[in-house]
């Protein structure tokens, strides 16, 4: 019982350490076994730091099976290698079907969300999602074009409706989330993105003199391996960490706006620069040790993330009730581990 | 036994008690703060979470009840050995996950080299011929509408190169020759120059240029050699399934490695594949001469091809699917050495 005034704050209880041990024995058994223990070593990893993220003495937990996941993984994979062959044999047919596969993919988004907030839950209480598929189109097609045609101008228009067809689609029983939020954040944090863009590029042409790159490099010049080395420092120092700002300030104020059914509120009091840093570093370090270092990176964001992130509960959380569900198949959630798309349910 | 202290909830309701779990004879109960019995259930009907490192244990119940507990030892005194206890017992923070890592990295290259070799062996051994046959249909297609146009050579020099392919034919052995549809091609295709290649099914394309800048008999069925083996061999089908399979491996243990490794690794198979690539091609020039050899033509032949290529094609070894030609022509001419002392040694 907590006094509605006073937020009360998350709290994540995994270790560094013990993470690597699961990690570690995760990703051995993923190896001997040719990819397919991996299906049950996501379940192992979803648990962890589903089960160590707590409110209110209440955990969060993964409830999907190491089978459930191959199932869908395995029918990816088949489609995949099928239509690759198709591909090369018939390559007209195979324009056909990557033409075809438009409309597929907001259902498998769908599914794929699906799938995910099913098996997951807080305090014994089932999340859900109820997307509808028109709303998927338009968050997975029809804004990501139009952010397309105005070049960019309006991609946070975009996100913010991909955003919000996420999680005000989700639900933990029977209660609904929703998200009250403007357009200002979202073109606030690509200003900032932006900003940095451009000091970056500021920076580089001083460094860089501009003398350094050749304007027109001739294949087989030592110069046009110079030209390649110059974009991928480029892409590490100006525009990942871009992305990497963008998504903070869209995170913070995402989890301000955030209710759940029931007078339930989210806060996050995270600083976007010093989360850009915690990822930046987390990815220095762990790419440095080769991926050693990285289930204690993951542990230091989340426990970053968790630290600066609260609820203020109205009343208490004991009254959340399970909806009528079943969980559905992993199709759509193996296609998005396969294509690398993060799904999770948006706490 | 001790009694186990934790919470209760019910299936479907978030509502959180708290709960004692007491444990006589093979018979669970589980009673509330005021001893008021809950449930209770036989032992055996009670179905435990496996443990993951300090995170609460969880049992269920037959009626989808949970009772969540920070008692790991007790529990682990209820629960019968099973996989899942002896998982939690090697994921425990220790020296040997030193041995791991080792294991990890090692077994990462043994499944890199040799692993991945496999699965492409599989998939080749299960893809129907006909998949082949329509692979070569395909491209050809596709060929003809993009950048080729119908061969402009004059018939007798056409009979000539037919007459080379007829020749090679008759040393095939028979079981290449039941398995694989040879059958040759020529095309007219601006800006690759004197060129050949060949598609997974046995069809081989001769560019007019090539024919009309060697008519050298023994050039002509030495580069025919060549590519009848990247045929026979399966050098097509293994590229597209050795990168399919990387691609699907990378993939399946991203969420392990983590963003950026595995774009580094997906990256450095690209590069990985172009020696893959480059090692066909050496593979494809030196088991050629045998065959066009045995033909009855001076595998020299070929030496003579890449002697009159310009040496390099300025791009740096290790991002090119070929080898250099210089590199090539004397690899050949050492091999074309080693056949003769072989004849001669006869």
């Amino acid at each position: 019982m907590t006094d509605q005034s006073t937020p009360t704050g998350f709290e994540f209880r995994g270790r560094a350490g013990e993470w690597f041990g699961i990690w570690i024995v995760n990703l051995l058994l993923s190896i001997v076994t040719f990819g397919i223990y991996s299906a049950w070593a996501k379940v192992r990893a979803k648990k962890y730091f589903y089960q160590n993220t707590y409110l209110d003495g209440r955990s969060f937990d993964y409830h999907a099976t190491g089978w459930q996941i191959l199932k869908g993984r395995l029918i990816v994979i088949a489609a995949l290698i099928v239509f690759q062959i198709l591909m090369t044999a018939i390559p007209p047919l195979g324009l056909l079907l990557l033409l075809a596969f438009i409309p597929v993919f907001p259902w498998l988004m769908i599914r794929a969300l699906m799938f995910n907030a099913r098996q997951s839950s807080f305090s014994n209480v089932r999340f859900d999602f109820q997307g509808t598929y028109w709303e998927a189109v338009k968050a997975y097609l029809l804004y990501p074009l139009l952010g397309l045609v105005t070049f960019y101008l309006a991609m946070p228009l975009a996100d913010r409706a991909g955003r919000r067809f996420v999680i005000g689609n989700h639900r933990l029983g029977q209660a609904g989330f929703s998200v009250d939020i403007g357009i200002a954040p979202f073109y606030k944090a690509a200003g900032f993105a932006v900003l940095w863009v451009i000091a970056g590029a500021v920076v580089a042409v001083m460094v860089f003199n501009g003398s350094a790159i050749p304007l027109d490099p001739q294949p087989g010049d030592a110069a046009v391996l110079k030209l390649v080395a110059f974009g991928y420092l480029a892409a590490f120092i100006i525009f990942l960490p871009a992305v990497i700002v963008y998504a903070a300030f869209v995170h913070l104020a995402l989890y301000n706006a955030v209710e759940i059914d029931g007078g339930h509120k989210l806060h996050s009091t995270i600083n976007p620069w010093v989360y850009t840093w915690i990822v930046l570093s987390n990815l220095c370090v762990s790419v440095i040790t080769l991926g050693l270092m990285l289930p204690w990176a993951q542990v230091r964001l989340v426990q970053y993330i968790t630290d600066h992130t609260s609820a203020t509960i109205n009343g208490s959380l004991d009254g959340f009730v399970a909806g009528q569900i079943q969980s559905g198949s992993a199709l759509g959630d193996a296609y998005a581990d396969i294509e690398g798309f993060d799904i999770g349910v948006p706490l | 036994m001790k009694p186990i202290s934790g919470h209760l909830y019910r299936q479907g309701a978030s509502q959180q008690q708290l709960a004692v779990m007491q444990h006589h004879a093979n018979v669970v109960t589980l009673t509330n703060s005021d001893g008021v019995t809950l449930i209770r259930c036989d032992c055996v009907d009670l179905a435990f979470e496996p443990r993951l490192g300090q995170a609460p244990r969880q049992i269920l119940f037959p009626n989808g009840d949970r009772f969540v507990t920070e008692d790991h030892a007790a529990v682990a005194r209820l629960e019968h050995p099973s996989f899942a206890v002896r998982l939690h017992r090697l994921e425990k923070f220790g020296p040997h996950l030193i041995a791991f890592t080792i294991a990890c990295i090692g077994f990462a290259v043994l499944l890199w080299r040799y692993g991945l070799d496999l699965l492409v062996a599989a998939a080749i051994y299960v893809t129907p011929p006909q998949v082949l046959d329509q692979i070569d249909h395909g491209t050809l297609a596709v060929i003809d509408q993009t950048f080729a146009s119908p061969s402009q050579l004059p018939d007798p020099k056409r009979a000539q190169m037919q007459q080379v392919f007829e020749q090679v034919m008759a040393v095939m052995p028979a079981d290449v020759l039941n398995k694989h549809q040879f059958n040759l091609q020529f095309r007219s295709v601006d800006g690759i120059g004197p060129n050949a290649f060949a598609l997974p099914g046995g069809t081989i394309v001769f560019t007019d240029a090539l024919i009309n800048e060697f008519p050298d008999q023994n050039v002509l069925s030495g580069v025919l050699a060549h590519e009848l083996i990247h045929v026979t061999q399966y050098h097509g089908l293994h590229r597209m399934y050795r990168s399919l399979g990387s691609y699907v491996l990378v993939a399946l243990l991203a969420g392990d490695v983590g963003p950026i490794l595995d774009d580094l690794l997906l990256e450095g198979q690209a590069i990985f594949a172009l020696s893959y690539s480059r090692a066909q091609e050496t593979e494809a020039d030196l088991m050629g001469l045998r065959i066009a050899k045995d033909a009855g033509f001076d595998p020299a032949g070929l030496v003579k091809f890449f002697d009159s290529l310009p040496k390099s094609d300025g791009l740096p070894n290790w991002l090119s699917s070929h080898p250099a030609h210089g590199d090539r022509s004397d690899a050949i001419r050492q091999m074309v050495d080693e056949l003769s002392d072989g004849s001669s040694a006869k």
